[in-house]
């Protein structure tokens, strides 16, 4: 047990894929170990208990109201310095201001974009099953499909993924609506797949935080996949999503 | 269009903070133990945050630095009520056994009350390092940013805060109410 030259550190850090390539695989050459492999367990066990702690919490009503007038300030203040810049030196038009409220609406349509990839990648990162796959914990699609009967207002399904093996999956609350979370392993990594009745975010590929998050319409509802893979992998896995 | 593009980006930052109003309310929450105070230092935060637009200099980094400027935040408003001795907290301690007894399947099943009862164990900095990763799925670097550590002290903090908590959770059972006093960071 003393022979093992990895620390606690060093487990962790595996586990959150913090390792670099060569550490990492050698890491992982080493294993079954007597001494990382329970701790590797303890450490994947605390990790997955936290995951069930809530992330997002709805602020208040008034406080919503506040942080949005305060942007709206906040943004349309610095709009109207712009426009007395441009007009001061000679360069504004009324062309310019509409331009520069295009770009506004345009870019702030951008950014609500960004942030709910950035949502569901933080969610797949979180949810990302390492000790036991989710709510239910099944490679048949009838099984896991089963199990969201009843929980969500669509026809609950899982689709078949080609060159990926159905985890599992759980329910996930996202905008008040429960919707469907499946975990799908593909090569060396697991992929998450949200299904719901309304797009997430919007169609086709977006990144965030290293990784892909695409949506496509099939039918009734709206798959949006996410994982750390290349853009045209995770968009021929959804175009041959089977429902 | 230079001053557009400019004014732009500072919209669309604005934009793109909003979308993380209902994170960082619960991290500023959880970190206040859910005092009545919490809301008013969303909205703090988010002035604060509206007000410096411009020192964001890398538009991915927006949570981080959301998060970041929300923990400066709690932490100055935790430093004015500590200031006051009937509200000085207990610290956890973080001391692991050098390999612990650890039942993962009790670790994994713990119930919410037991799982913060575990976190308020932990002292501050082993809870915000190890609450970043797990239920905000944080990158290491980003937590470093957030918190203004090394990356390496990063890595040791989630390492030793999981352990301690399985430890903790594992041992739940066996010993009912042993996880001493918690304190208001939570």
């Amino acid at each position: 047990m003393n022979q093992c030259p990895y620390d606690l550190d060093t487990a962790s850090a595996a586990l959150d894929h913090g390792l670099p390539e060569v550490e990492r695989k050698a890491f992982e050459a080493h294993l079954p170990c007597a001494s990382c492999t329970p701790r590797l367990e303890a450490l994947a066990a605390a990790r997955h208990a936290l995951g069930h702690l809530p992330s997002r919490e709805e602020p208040s009503g008034a406080v919503r109201a506040r942080v949005e007038a305060m942007q709206l300030k906040s943004t349309g203040a610095r709009l109207q310095r712009t426009r007395g810049r441009l007009l001061a030196v000679g360069l504004g038009s009324i062309a310019a201001v509409t331009a520069a409220l295009l770009a506004l609406v345009l870019t702030g349509r951008g950014g609500q974009d960004s942030g709910s990839a950035d949502l569901l990648v933080a969610d797949h990162l979180r949810s990302v099953p390492e000790v036991r796959p989710a709510e239910v914990a099944s490679g048949d699609p009838e099984v896991v499909s089963r199990f969201f009967e009843g929980h969500v207002s669509f026809r609950a399904i899982a689709p078949t993924l080609p060159n990926a093996q159905l985890l599992g999956g759980r329910l996930c609350r996202i905008e008040g609506k429960l919707t469907e979370l499946l975990f799908y392993q593909h090569e060396q990594q697991v992929l998450s797949l949200f299904v719901a009745e309304e797009p997430l975010t919007v169609d086709g590929c977006t990144s965030s935080r290293d990784h892909q998050v695409c949506s496509s319409s099939h039918g009734d509802v709206v798959l949006t996949l996410v994982g750390k893979l290349p853009r045209e992998e995770a968009e021929r896995l959804l175009s041959h999503a089977k429902l | 269009m230079i001053l557009t593009g400019v004014h732009a980006d500072a919209a669309e930052v604005a934009s793109l903070a909003v979308t993380y109003l209902p994170e960082v309310t619960a991290f500023v929450r959880r970190m206040t133990a859910h005092h009545a105070d919490a809301d008013d230092l969303v909205q703090d935060v988010f002035e604060r945050a509206f007000r410096s637009l411009a020192d964001l200099e890398d538009v991915a980094r927006c949570r981080a630095w959301l998060f970041r400027i929300a923990r400066n935040r709690v932490i100055d408003w935790q430093r004015t009520r500590l200031a006051r001795p009937e509200l000085r907290l207990l610290e956890g301690t973080d001391s692991v056994a050098s390999e612990p007894f650890v039942a993962p399947e009790r670790v994994e099943q713990a119930q919410a009350d037991a799982i913060e009862a575990a976190l308020g164990a932990l002292s501050a900095d082993l809870r915000d390092a190890v609450l970043l990763a797990d239920v905000w799925g944080c990158s290491y670097d980003e937590i470093a940013e957030i918190v203004q550590v090394p990356i390496g002290t990063v890595r040791s903090r989630i390492a030793r805060a999981r352990l301690r908590l399985a430890e903790l959770l594992s041992d739940q059972e066996a010993k009912p109410g042993a996880f001493g006093k918690r304190g208001a960071r939570s």
